[in-house]
């Protein structure tokens, strides 16, 4: 069984393509999003999900999120005496997935389908397959996020012939996709997208912002919070952010030093601020376009994907960019698992799937680092030559000829670049291939460089030296981003020998978690009141009986749900 | 294979013929399992896609030149009225359902913003755009598509200013994305951005005018001929990378703002062979150099050659130069192509032919000729210039081979020996040769003993046993010259040269694995201790045997080390 992996920004979900339709599985807390935040919990074992996002504000030097953000660099982040890469934090999301999958279906998973931005770079999906090895997943295939989400919504009627456009704003990235749809052929036209723009970044701009509207930076004067105060402060934008979906005005609030301050948010102000960030939405919407060789007008539908287009400033730009109202007839947090979940199906040769193809493209060009003439006798290094350009359907091979340009030159060296710009500088720099030519003169010697990239978007180069057929093949392992399969060799290892806290009691220890971020919020006798209701839940629990743990639970859930007054998930 | 065998269809221009014939194939071949057949298919339906639509755009263009239509005439009108047949335009603005203006046609809009837009004159284009961006005047894609189009028929003509069509191109991206005017409007794209391109260059080149004598040349409307410009170097070599820079980058500034005529008469002058006063200069002084040169060799060997001396010399040594730089100038291109080659000539000289035996060792018998030549005494001039030749050719050979086994640091210190011991000789009974000389033959000397002769001994066979022997005999034959010479007191000249070609093979048969300061040092007590035990009267040391007496000393303690250690590590030069 192949399951389908959403490995989001902000939350992450598993699907699973069961009895002719995809299926959202709950986690062990019965939500369809897990939280992609991981924590230590005070005793040293690993908490997942719900209970590390409370514990992000209440123990922040233990608890990380957003990890995703910086999949194939070479960032650690230390959670108490141990530090991690991005992709073993993301490793153990995906295992606690993983175990929620096992749990549903009722017998053991070990491969899946993980989704990535589309527009991804190569180290980044080498970092998300080393994610899923860590976790004890063989990754299939690595599957775009938009094109995830099309596969959602081209399911439901195959044989339809149309064309529209995947708009996919998640918690950090952006994806722009044009699908087209003719004969039970699902072919992705164009992607485009913004790697570091998603719901995180309104998030940001409100926390920034609200020092100086409500005058807590002059009240903070040289000081500055605490990383828990920080985080609360985040949460309240978070809150903010959600409150403004539903109604056109939204106070944020926040207590410093026994002061409130506070920021009176319209739905307006809100738009005005957001204007940077609107704009980086429009590039990527324009290029795939242009790319896809469609008009506006052509397209039939236009489709939401990704929890931030829940906005409305995100909607109305968007309907008044296309002219139309959006589609949102599946849950935009939920339509890119679900698609992991079809081609999941596809994979399987599911039977209910038998007449659907789906053809994706690469959504950045590659090519390497060539020399250009521009007068006679006269050539200017570090030009960039595409081979495979971008929005070429995959998978796609292709070969470019190059010659020397110096008399007797011994060696040829090949860079590999992926990017648009016109210089290499300016774009991602790959990987190299170094070797010996025969000695002649400029020109006589040359060279067929071959790209091939697979469906994954795993790309090779072959370098054929043309008058003694001689092969070289590119491995890029040089990239400090990634890991190198020694290294994940040795961390899985010190990656099982850590603890993960049972999923069985992961309920009662998310509920604690909870309590213990919501008394940090509240002050005086409320606080008192949820305190002395913790203990006693906390005593029920010492005795270990189901049946009265499940009583206390719903106690103090209700509790907190009054105290609270909706921010509780 | 034809793309309409591997999509199984005869030749078609129905583009939904194509997508279904593909869409069967491909679900025989899927894209993740069989990469290469797909690969062909996706090639194959690409450009059957492609030749469908051009066939389709040939039927377009016939039909509207049947109706006598231009083409481009008011494309904009129309784009809109064909637009406007297609009803999908109704959609409200704004996505709040309740607020629903009157639905206004996207082309319409866009014509209407693009008259405002336009009506306002070419000033301030960059800011007005920013804030109709601002108002969110250009947010739906269709109405700025359409406004896209209008603006690049506008920004195409010759009459535009050329900051609106800046504004235009930066704020729309067309520089870095053409691709969607392009295939819209492929002319008026095309002559936009050409347009743009070469004024810029226009303007870059412009600014260089003011201070470059060239650049104005090139861009003034007739060609201005002065002696000044066309016999200077400096200003047509600026021409030729002038010229070569606009013509392999800046093909639409010469279209739209350089005058043809004008170019080409300067580039005919640029690449004329002429005869710079630059090297009217050079040649001069070459000219009076090589007639000091000439003095000095007639005045030092006295040749008699008066003639040199007087006006008539120098005449000739400038007429000489005058032919050798003209004939510089005006050789052909290709004359001068093998100097191409130097790097790889270079290459082959210091790996391959360095390493050669005959490169390595031949020098040694050479040298040794030359030195012995040196104590002829009372030498005739032909004799002392031939011998200077062949030493000088011998240090330059030995430094050659010598460069990659020795340090840099030996060879300064052989050239100091070699400054303090030639000096001396050039005293005494070398004095023929002059200083110079004696100098770089101490310094081949020297390096001949610090390389020492294990490669060449090895290369003429002298291994094992024989070596030991060698060294015996030539210790023996030492000791039995220098008792010679203290007892005898032979004054014959063949005697010094008997001595200096002994340590010369005393040199071959060691190698110095000690530090030289060592040997040195140890050279110099023993000599001490053989004068305080031999008395300070004997013939030793008068010149040259004291400097023989020493070398071979220098040599034997080399030997000795070589001898010592032969025992322990098998290996004779060890």
């Amino acid at each position: 069984m192949i399951i389908g992996i959403d490995l989001g920004t902000t939350n992450s979900l598993v699907a699973v393509w069961r009895d002719g339709k995809a299926n959202i599985i709950p986690n062990a807390l019965g939500h369809n999003l897990t939280p992609s935040c991981v924590g230590m919990d005070d005793d040293g074992t690993v908490l997942i999900g719900e209970a590390a996002r409370a514990r992000l504000q209440t123990h922040p030097h233990l608890t990380s999120a957003l990890f995703k953000r910086y999949m194939g660099s070479e960032r650690q982040t230390q959670l108490g005496k141990q530090t991690f890469r991005p992709e073993e934090l993301s490793s153990m999301v995906l295992r606690s997935l993983k175990e929620d999958a096992e749990a549903f279906l009722g017998h053991k998973v070990s491969e899946a389908i993980i989704t990535v931005p589309a527009y991804f770079s190569d180290a980044q999906r080498k970092a998300t397959r080393v994610a899923g090895q860590l976790a004890g997943l063989k990754v299939e295939r690595l599957l775009n996020e938009p094109t995830a989400a099309a596969l959602a919504y081209g399911i439901q009627d195959t044989q339809r012939e149309t064309k529209f456009l995947v708009f996919d704003l998640g918690g950090g990235t952006f994806d722009v996709s044009i699908l087209e749809l003719f004969e039970g052929v699902m072919e992705v036209r164009a992607s485009a997208g913004d790697n570091f723009l998603g719901g995180e970044d309104f998030v940001t701009l409100m926390f920034d912002t609200f020092f100086i509207r409500s005058g807590l930076d002059k009240a903070l004067g040289s000081e500055t919070l605490s990383p828990s105060q920080r985080q609360r402060l985040r949460d309240e934008a978070e809150r903010v952010k959600r409150a403004l979906s539903e109604s056109a005005t939204a106070k944020m609030t926040f207590h410093y030093n026994g002061a409130e301050y506070v920021w009176e948010l319209t739905e307006d102000s809100l738009a005005q601020l957001c204007e940077p960030l609107m704009q980086r939405l429009r590039t990527p919407v324009e290029r795939a376009l242009r790319d896809a060789t469609i008009k506006a007008s052509e397209l039939d539908s236009v489709v939401l994907a990704g929890g931030a287009t829940r906005m409305p400033l995100v909607r109305k730009l968007a309907s008044r960019m296309f002219g139309r109202f959006p589609m949102i007839h599946l849950d935009p947090d939920e339509a890119i698992a679900l698609g992991a979940a079809v081609q999941a199906g596809l994979k399987m040769r599911d039977a209910a799937l038998d007449e659907v193809v789906m053809t994706d493209v690469a959504p950045y060009s590659l090519g390497i680092g060539i020399a250009r003439q521009v007068g006679p006798n006269n050539y200017e290094g570090g030009h960039f030559l595409p081979i495979i350009e971008r929005n070429s359907t995959v998978p796609v091979s292709r070969v470019e000829n190059i010659t020397t340009i110096n008399d007797y030159q011994k060696e040829l060296m090949v860079k590999v670049y992926q990017g648009e710009a016109r210089r290499v500088t300016d774009n991602i720099y790959l990987g190299t291939l170094t070797f010996p030519i025969e000695a002649k003169k400029a020109g006589e010697v040359s060279a067929d460089v071959r790209f091939t990239y697979d469906v994954s978007g795993v790309l090779e180069a072959e370098i054929t030296v043309l008058p003694s057929q001689e092969k070289h093949k590119l491995v890029i392992t040089e990239n400090a981003g990634v890991m190198t399969p020694a290294q994940v060799e040795q961390r899985l290892t010190e990656l099982s020998e850590l603890k993960i806290h049972p999923r069985d009691r992961i309920e009662n220890r998310t509920l604690v978690a909870q309590a213990d971020r919501l008394y940090e919020q509240l002050l005086g006798q409320e606080r008192e009141f949820l305190a002395q209701h913790v203990a006693a839940f906390q005593a029920v629990l010492d005795k270990q009986e189901p049946v009265a743990t499940r009583r206390a639970r719903d106690v103090l859930e209700q509790v907190m749900r009054q105290l609270e007054g909706g921010i509780f998930l | 294979m034809s793309v309409w065998t591997i999509l199984g269809i005869r030749a078609t221009s129905d583009e939904r013929e194509i997508k279904r014939a593909y869409a069967g194939k491909l679900k025989i071949t899927r894209p993740e399992d069989d990469p290469q057949a797909f690969q062909e298919l996706r090639d194959a339906y690409e450009v059957a896609l492609r030749m469908a639509k051009q066939a389709a755009e040939l039927d377009q263009e016939q039909e509207s030149d049947r109706d006598d239509q231009p083409v481009h005439r008011e494309a904009l009108e129309q784009a809109a009225g064909r637009r406007e047949e297609v009803p999908v335009y109704t959609a409200a603005y704004e996505f709040d359902p309740d607020h629903n203006p009157a639905a206004v046609s996207p082309s319409v809009d866009a014509r209407r913003i693009w008259g405002e837009f336009l009506s306002a004159g070419e000033a301030r284009a960059h800011e007005r755009l920013q804030e109709m961006s601002a108002k969110g005047e250009l947010l739906n894609l269709q109405v700025r598509e359409c406004f896209e189009l209008s603006a690049v028929q506008y920004t195409a003509a010759e009459g535009c200013d050329h900051d609106f069509r800046e504004a235009l191109v930066g704020y729309f991206g067309w520089e870095n994305d053409t691709s969607f005017i392009a295939r819209e409007m492929p002319d008026a794209a095309g002559e936009t951005l050409a347009r743009m391109r070469a004024r810029r260059s226009f303007d870059h080149f412009s600014s260089l005018a003011v201070t470059d004598d060239a650049a104005r040349a090139l861009l003034a409307e007739k060609v201005e001929r002065k002696f000044t410009r066309s016999a200077n170097a400096t200003f047509i070599t600026r021409m030729r990378a002038l010229i070569d820079e606009m013509r392999w980058g800046h093909a639409e500034m010469m279209y739209f703002y350089v005058d043809q005529s004008v170019f080409e008469q300067w580039e005919a002058i640029a690449q004329k062979k002429r005869y710079f006063f630059q090297t009217a200069v050079t040649s001069a002084f070459l000219g009076f150099a090589l007639w000091l040169a000439a003095r000095f060799v007639n005045g030092h060997y006295q040749l008699g050659a008066d003639l040199v001396n007087g006006v008539p010399g120098l005449l000739i040594c400038q007429l000489a130069c005058f032919a050798l730089m003209a004939g510089y100038a005006f050789m052909p291109q290709d004359a001068l192509a093998w100097t191409h080659r130097w790097p790889h000539i270079k290459d082959k000289l210091l790996q391959d032919y360095r390493f050669r035996p005959s490169t390595q060792f031949n020098w040694i018998g050479y040298f040794a000729v030359a030195t012995l030549c040196m104590f002829v005494p009372a030498p005739p001039w032909w004799l002392v210039l031939a011998v200077q030749l062949m030493i000088v050719e011998c240090a330059l050979a030995a430094t050659f081979a010598n460069s990659p086994f020795l340090s840099k640091l030996s060879f300064v210190v052989a050239l100091f020996i070699g400054v303090f011991t030639g000096i001396p000789m050039a005293t005494g009974a070398f004095a023929p040769y002059g200083a110079w000389m004696c100098i770089l033959a101490a310094f081949t000397a020297v390096q001949l003993a610090y390389r020492g002769g294990a490669e060449l001994t090895e290369w003429c066979g002298l291994v094992g046993k024989r070596v030991m022997a060698a060294r015996s005999a030539w210790l023996a034959g030492a000791v039995g010259l220098v008792a010679y010479a203290a007892l005898a007191a032979p004054t014959h000249a063949a005697f010094p040269a008997l001595g200096w070609l002994w340590l010369m093979a005393g040199a071959l048969l060691a190698r110095p694995t000690i530090h030289h300061a060592f040997a040195i040092i140890g050279a110099w007590c023993l000599q001490i201790a053989l004068r305080m035990l031999a008395g300070s009267s004997t013939p030793l040391w008068a010149p040259p045997m004291d400097t023989l007496v020493f070398c071979m000393l220098f040599i034997a303690i080399f030997m000795s080390v070589n001898i010592y250690r032969a025992k322990i590590n098998q290996h004779q030069f060890s």
